[in-house]
């Protein structure tokens, strides 16, 4: 297999970490070397050729190609199976509504939070239950890793040069997950999104870090959800972003065998997920003259430039007409129920579920729901 | 033992560009604000405006919006100002 990626050479393995490290090439982590052959298995079990590009990045003037991705797939430890993945979640960070340049260079230091869902799930033996967000799941583990190798060394986010990021969190070394669809009392949420049970795919939502919420007491779905509402609409992380809400299935049973469905619950969290205007500007998280922007003339064309959906821009207009009613008046967290990405993950003991909050304080970034292309071998793609 | 390895960095590409030619004055010149979309550009920009109309007999101002930071500004945009202004001024405002 021929490639165009330049070949260097190291005398030894310990040699060949210390470069890469020294070259900016990792994590922080140590790697698995990126040798042609490793690579070439990685692109033989995939439907790509080296030079294929699975995007452009306009904004920086880049192409990841599938060469690149299987080299970073290779250093982050990934099987050559993970590969359909990683391109899916690339792919679905360079639809426009998600502002990949954005979301990986912000100072409000955002991760690529990934939910896979679909067969693939097994096949790659994915963690959905237990520890779910911890470490020792290599699938789990290793993607989300590519993800942020492709981002640095492909994308050129590096830590304090292009990716600004404030804090950061701890997803920004890997955040990805399965949805555990056989113990949730719900439909998958591919499904909900309207894709086959058994077509596999990848969400991608630019994530803050996860909001633990523990509640061991509430054995009545109004009372927890109550409980998890408060937390969605808690005041550091409130913004009318969307949100991510994984439900353990412990929590999930005790909405659901009540007779919530998806939609009850996204309903019910989205009205009771609120802050009133005085609090919002009080606690400097809007300004005095909070809802101006959406009321001035041209906001629409505005707002239509900067790529919001029609749906968001009305949205965001009546968020600035119902502003003016006074500082008395209540928003929730995001603007719709069906802003929830909700899934339910985790271990089928304990009551600890976790909110995860959009990157984007408004609509800059939507997530993205992206198939993922399976039997590559007998793939004509 | 000698480890073969591929580089996983991939380098931008490269367009040369020039940078416009420098205006002798600002007298009699329209002189455009584009706005990026950050918190407070239209105001600092409104600002700067004021600033130079008050330093410089200025044609005009034009004073558009890109809509966000988060996104290059469109190509129409950008022909509307080249058309209609001699300067324009954007960047942050946070």
């Amino acid at each position: 297999m021929r490639f165009t990626s330049d070949i260097g050479e190291a005398a030894d393995p310990i040699t060949l970490q210390e470069h890469f490290f020294a070259m900016g090439w990792t994590d922080g982590l140590p790697v698995v070397p990126p040798t042609p052959e490793r690579v070439a298995e990685f692109l033989a079990a995939s439907w790509l050729e080296p030079w294929d590009v699975i995007c452009a990045i306009p904004t920086r003037n880049r192409t990841v190609t599938a060469e690149k991705v299987a080299i970073n797939c290779v250093m982050a430890g990934c099987l050559p199976s993970y590969m359909p993945v990683v391109v899916a979640i690339i792919e679905a960070m360079a639809e426009p509504a998600y502002r990949f340049h954005a979301a990986i260079t912000s100072t409000g230091g955002s991760a690529p939070f990934v939910v896979v869902n679909g067969p693939i799930r097994q096949e790659l033996a994915m963690n959905s239950g237990t520890n779910v967000f911890g470490p020792g799941n290599r699938a789990n583990a290793t993607i989300g890793r590519a993800v942020r190798l492709i981002l640095m060394n492909v994308a050129g986010a590096l830590p304090g040069v292009l990716d600004k990021s404030t804090q950061g969190h701890p997803g920004k070394y890997t955040f990805c997950i399965a949805e555990a669809e056989e113990v949730s009392p719900w439909e998958p949420f591919h499904v909900e999104r309207g894709f086959d049970p058994n077509r596999s795919t990848v969400t991608v939502f630019a994530a803050e870090s996860a909001h633990g919420i523990q509640n061991h007491q509430s054995g009545d779905p109004e009372e927890l959800l109550t409980c998890i509402a408060r937390e969605m609409a808690s005041i550091g992380a409130f913004s009318f972003g969307q949100s991510a809400l994984v439900l353990t299935p412990e929590h999930a049973k005790i909405v659901a065998k009540s007779g919530w469905d998806k939609k009850k619950v996204k309903e019910f969290l989205f009205e009771n997920s609120t802050q009133t205007l005085a609090d919002l500007k009080r606690l400097g998280k809007l300004p005095a003259n909070f809802g101006e922007e959406f009321r001035r003339p041209g906001a629409d064309v505005v707002m239509e430039r900067a790529g919001l959906s029609p749906e968001d821009i009305t949205g965001l207009i009546e968020i600035g007409r119902r502003a003016e009613a006074g500082d008395d008046t209540k928003f929730s967290r995001g603007l719709r129920p069906d802003d929830i990405i909700l899934v339910v993950a985790g271990g089928e003991a304990g009551g600890h579920s976790a909110f995860i909050p959009s990157w984007s304080r408004e609509r800059a970034s939507i997530f993205q729901t992206k198939a993922i292309v399976e039997n590559c071998e007998v793939c004509s793609v | 033992m000698t480890i073969r390895y591929l580089n996983p960095v991939q380098e931008p590409e490269v367009i040369p560009a020039t940078i416009a030619p420098r205006l002798k004055s600002l007298d009699g010149m329209k002189l455009g604000l584009l706005a990026n979309g950050k918190a407070n550009s239209v105001a600092l920009l409104a600002m700067i405006g004021e600033e130079l109309g008050a330093n410089f007999k200025l044609g005009g101002i034009v004073a558009e919006h890109k809509g966000s930071a988060a996104n290059n500004c469109s190509p129409e945009l950008l022909d509307d100002l080249l058309q209609r202004c001699d300067a324009v001024i954007t960047g942050n405002g946070d």
